[in-house]
Formats: structure tokens, C-alpha cells, sequence
């Protein structure tokens, strides 16, 4: 029985070894490898996507930061990814719910991505998620931007129409000139020309 | 009265603008103290309607200040501008611009100015953009027409959160000028005067202002610091202060202050100024959409083209670079050289699915950068990167 059992056990070892994703022992150190696939590991249990967190320590491998750092972005978006997971349900797919971690990072509230959602009905949320997130790093007022995303949404737009938007509001927003509007709007008017 | 005619065209119109694709205006009402260089000072009451429209390469806009203070006085300022684009090349692009202006007082006639020209942007990445313009027109005051001609140069860029900008502007009129003993020489004329104490002489100034926007939360800081130089005129500090803060999707508190300089061109006070009002957003801040064009463009400093059998098509535009590689979450952040395509352009055929991307581009094996066109955030790693919207 013994010999049976350590029998299944080497046997499973390989399996287990090729459960680790070779991106991160190719990219990363060994102690840093093994953190990020103890949450890699710890995302798939809980069904969370777990791509998202293998590209968020590739970057911080191209970028060249440090093993701690790299450990503990990945720990971050664990948990952004489990907040996203809660407003959109487990039906949504991993780009959604990367696309709403980034979204609800910037500060928007998952009511407004719930919105979008029941207005969309069925249909792929990934771009005027990632529009309306754009929109609010841009600068917009989080409500403006909803506001703005959400009737597109309620009048079932294309994705090019939101992308049209976004691209529409920086060009507003970072002036067509390339240089701001430095003159107070709310001033006086000028007083008479002076003859002298 | 023209200009109350003219507030209330562009106020009615600004009501008009949710009907508009590209329209987004602006209404500010408030009131505060007025200093005028050389009247009595008192309380004011100001309305400023503003107008703006967009189009493909077409820019215009509008903007209207009306004020009333006590006894009658009151005075209305307004200028058009209308901007056309050519394509970009490369990092160059074209505008023509042109520019009306006018005003209109109590007691006496207003002012007019037009002038129309042209400017030339560089954009060599980053956020940043400088720019050369040079501007020829017209400009009556008093009853007097006088020629002008206005360069300028500039640079602009975006640090973190805060966009900064820095101009220069020579300005040269022809003016008819009195002599007085005083040697006050800043006040001309080109009204009757008597005989052989007017000559006309060329009037040159230069004002070198920066300025700078910044948002915070749901506060818009907008500053600008300059000083002009001229040997008619004394050198004057000018500056000016506004914030605005939301307080619902429609409606923001405004609050202004600032010094402005006397025109020269005009022969208009300068004067010292704070306001208190509320911003009326009439019309979505945020434009209704419009067929996507920008990216149709192929001088566009960054591009990422629709999906076809083998990839989309990536391509930035790097001048004097020897090496371009790109990186995104879509080729596992590992660098992918990019080859040369046209005369700064670099391209990649990569497979990339619809959504939020994250990515970033090295130039000669420098550091990691957001490609230009794109909007950079910082990342959490050091450096910067960009997200763009793949459709």
C-alpha cells in the first residue's frame, strides 16, 4: 500500500512541477517565482483569472523592478481582480474582469460598472469598460464619465463609438493646441480704451 | 448694445448645444471687485458665456465676458477663433488660425481685432509639443486702423498630473503716438490731436507667460504667470488664478483672480480683478461620438490597426532612432524589435485581442517609455507605461 502511494506521488510531481507557469521561473528568480505562483495558485482555486497576474510580474520583470515589488503588485491585483469578481458576478470573462480591476484602480464605484453591465445585456463589456476607466484617468468627473459611457451603452453603441469618445474627450481635455487655457474664464470685462 | 446682442446670441446658442455632436460650452455667472488701471474700482457683476466645437481638423470657439458695475458701466469683450489642422507628418503638423476680437463699453466705442495665421506644432513625444507661429491682421481702436504683426514660440508638456505651458509672444503695431512732457508715452492716441505733437512710430512688445492646468479630484486649477516687456510700456507682472470645482455633472463653483495687462494694440486698461461665481455646463463636457478617424490617420504618432488573418498592425513613429522595441501584456512583456516603416515610422504585425492593454516602447535601449500619442501612466514598477483601448 505504502509503495503504491509513493508510487502515485512521484508520479504526480511532474504534474505538479508543469502547473507552474515556466514564464515566471524562466523570467524571475526562484523566490520570487514561487510567491507569485502561490498567488497564481491561490487565484485559480478561487476561480479568479490568473493570467492578468502572470503579465503583471512579466512587466515588472521587463521593467526590471525588484522581486518584492513585483510580488507585492501581484498580490494587488489579486485583489482588485476579487473586487471586480464581486461586482460583475462570476459569469464575467477574464478580460472583464482585468478591465474592471483597472476600472474600479481608478477609482470608479462597481455600482457604475453594475450599470453598464444590466445595460449592455449579454454584450462584451471589456471596451466601454476600458473606455469609461480612460475617460476618469483623463480627468473626467467619475459621474461625467459614467453618465457619458452609460448612454451609449443604454442606446446599444458599437465599441468604435466608445472608443470615438474617449479619443473626442482627450482631445478636448488636453486642448487642440497643446497648450492650456491659462485665461480665467470668470473675470471681468475690460474697460474702454483710453484716449488721451 | 452690440454686445448684449452678441451675449445673447452665444447664451442662446450654448442652450442649443446637447443637439450638437462636438459642441461643449460653458456659462459663468458671479460677481467680485474690479481695480482698473486708470477708473474707479467697485463691484462687478460678470456673465461669460463660452462656445466650443470640434470636427475632424476643424476648431472653433467663442467666448463672451460681460460685466456691470454700478452706474451704468458696463463693458462686453468677445473673440472668435477658428482652427483648421493639416494631417501630421511625422512630428509636424500645420494649423491655420484665425482670430477675432471686439469690444464694447458704456461710453465710448469699442475695439476690434482680426488677425489670421499660421503655426507649426513639433511633437517629439511624451506629451510634449513646441510650436512656432507667425500672425499678421488688423486692429481698431478710437477710430483708428492699425496694422499688426504677432510670433510667438512656445513648448508644452504634460509632468505627471499637471499640463505646463511656456509662450513667447512678440507683438508690432503701428501707432500714432502723443508726446508729453510727462513722458507718460503708454497712453496714445489716435484721435484728434493737436498738430506736431503726434508722429506715428512701430510699437513692439513681448509677453513671456507660462501657464498650467491641473486636476485634482473634482478641482480644476488653471494658473498663468507672465511678463511683459516693452519700451513703451512698463514692465508689467500679469497674472491670473481660477478654480472650479464640481459640485454636480452640470454645475461647478468658480472662483478668479488675477492682474491683467493693458493692450497696447487697443489702447484697453489693464486691471485687478477677483470673482466668485458658478459654472453653468451647458451641453455635455463630454462630446457625443463620432466615426473614428484619428486612427485611420497613418502620421499618427501611435496606431494600433483592426485585426486581420495575421495580427493587427502596430506602428509608432520614432524619429532618429536606431532601435524601436514594443512590450504590452500581449507578447508576454518580452521586447519585440519593430521595424522601419517610412521615414520615422516603426511597425510590428502582433497578435492583439480587443480590450485594455497595457504596453511600452524602448528607443537605442534607452529606458521604457509610454509611446507618444498614447496616454502615459506611471507604472507600478518605476517608469511609465501606457494603456490603450484595442477595439
Amino acid at each position: 500500500m505504502l509503495a503504491r502511494l509513493l508510487l502515485l506521488t512521484l508520479s504526480l510531481l511532474p504534474a505538479v512541477a508543469a502547473a507552474q507557469d515556466s514564464r515566471l521561473t524562466e523570467r524571475l528568480d526562484d523566490a520570487t517565482a514561487a510567491s507569485v505562483q502561490q498567488v497564481v495558485d491561490s487565484a485559480r482555486r478561487t476561480g479568479l483569472p490568473t493570467e492578468p497576474l502572470v503579465q503583471k510580474a512579466l512587466e515588472g520583470s521587463t521593467l526590471g523592478a525588484s522581486g518584492e515589488r513585483i510580488v507585492a503588485a501581484v498580490e494587488a491585483l489579486h485583489g482588485q481582480l476579487g473586487r471586480a469578481r464581486d461586482a460583475l458576478g462570476s459569469s464575467a470573462s477574464e478580460a472583464e474582469l482585468t478591465t474592471a480591476a483597472g476600472a474600479l484602480r481608478a477609482g470608479l464605484p462597481p455600482t457604475a460598472l453594475r450599470r453598464l453591465q444590466s445595460f449592455r445585456s449579454g454584450r462584451p463589456l471589456v471596451v466601454p469598460m476600458a473606455v469609461l476607466t480612460d475617460l476618469v484617468a483623463e480627468g473626467v468627473p467619475p459621474e461625467q464619465a459614467t453618465q457619458s459611457v452609460l448612454d451609449l451603452a443604454r442606446e446599444g453603441r458599437p465599441d468604435d463609438e466608445f472608443v470615438a469618445l474617449r479619443r473626442q474627450v482627450q482631445v478636448q481635455r488636453r486642448g487642440g493646441t497643446g497648450k492650456p487655457a491659462g485665461r480665467p474664464a470668470l473675470r471681468p470685462a475690460a474697460d474702454p480704451p483710453v484716449d488721451r | 448694445m452690440r454686445g448684449r446682442g452678441l451675449l445673447l446670441g452665444l447664451a442662446f446658442s450654448a442652450a442649443a448645444a446637447p443637439a450638437a455632436a462636438q459642441l461643449a460650452g460653458t456659462l459663468d455667472m458671479g460677481a467680485g471687485t474690479y481695480r482698473p488701471d486708470r477708473a474707479i474700482p467697485g463691484g462687478i457683476a460678470s456673465i461669460v458665456p463660452s462656445l466650443s466645437y470640434r470636427s475632424g481638423p476643424l476648431e472653433l470657439s467663442a467666448i463672451g465676458v460681460y460685466s456691470d458695475a454700478p452706474a451704468g458701466r458696463w463693458n462686453f469683450e468677445g473673440g472668435t477663433a477658428a482652427l483648421l489642422r493639416a494631417p501630421a507628418f511625422g512630428f509636424l503638423q500645420l494649423e491655420a488660425v484665425g482670430q477675432a476680437e471686439w469690444t464694447s463699453h458704456y461710453r465710448v466705442r469699442g475695439t476690434t481685432t482680426f488677425s489670421g495665421g499660421v503655426r507649426a506644432y513639433l511633437t517629439p513625444g511624451s506629451g510634449a509639443r513646441a510650436w512656432v507661429g507667425r500672425y499678421h491682421g488688423q486692429a481698431s481702436s478710437l477710430g483708428a486702423r492699425r496694422p499688426l504683426q504677432r510670433n510667438e514660440f512656445g513648448g508644452s508638456a504634460r509632468l505627471g498630473p499637471v499640463h505646463l505651458a511656456l509662450s513667447v509672444a512678440n507683438t508690432t503695431v503701428d501707432r500714432s503716438l502723443l508726446f508729453e512732457p510727462t513722458g507718460r508715452e503708454d497712453t496714445l492716441s489716435t484721435g484728434p490731436a493737436p498738430a506736431g505733437r503726434r508722429r506715428v512710430e512701430r510699437v513692439a512688445l513681448t509677453d513671456a507667460v507660462l501657464s498650467g492646468r491641473w486636476r485634482i479630484g473634482t478641482l480644476d486649477l488653471d494658473g498663468s504667470l507672465g511678463r511683459r516687456f516693452s519700451r513703451l510700456t512698463p514692465e508689467t507682472t500679469i497674472w491670473g488664478l481660477s478654480a472650479s470645482r464640481d459640485i454636480a455633472p452640470s454645475l461647478a463653483l468658480v472662483a478668479a483672480a488675477g492682474r491683467s495687462g493693458s493692450d497696447p494694440v487697443t489702447s484697453v486698461p489693464g486691471a485687478r480683478y477677483f470673482a466668485l461665481g458658478l459654472r453653468l455646463k451647458v451641453g455635455s463636457q463630454v462630446a457625443a461620438p463620432l466615426p473614428a478617424t484619428a486612427e485611420a490617420n497613418s502620421a499618427a504618432p501611435f496606431r494600433i490597426g483592426p485585426a486581420g488573418a495575421v495580427g493587427r498592425e502596430i506602428v509608432v513613429q520614432v524619429a532618429d532612432a536606431r532601435t524601436v522595441e514594443l512590450a504590452g501584456d500581449f507578447t508576454d512583456w518580452r521586447p519585440v524589435s519593430l521595424s522601419r516603416w517610412g521615414e520615422h515610422g516603426w511597425r510590428a504585425l502582433l497578435p492583439i485581442a480587443p480590450g485594455l492593454h497595457r504596453l511600452a516602447i524602448r528607443v537605442d535601449g534607452g529606458e521604457w517609455q509610454a509611446p507618444s500619442g498614447t496616454r502615459p501612466i506611471a507604472s507600478e514598477f518605476g517608469g511609465e507605461v501606457a494603456e490603450v483601448v484595442v477595439e
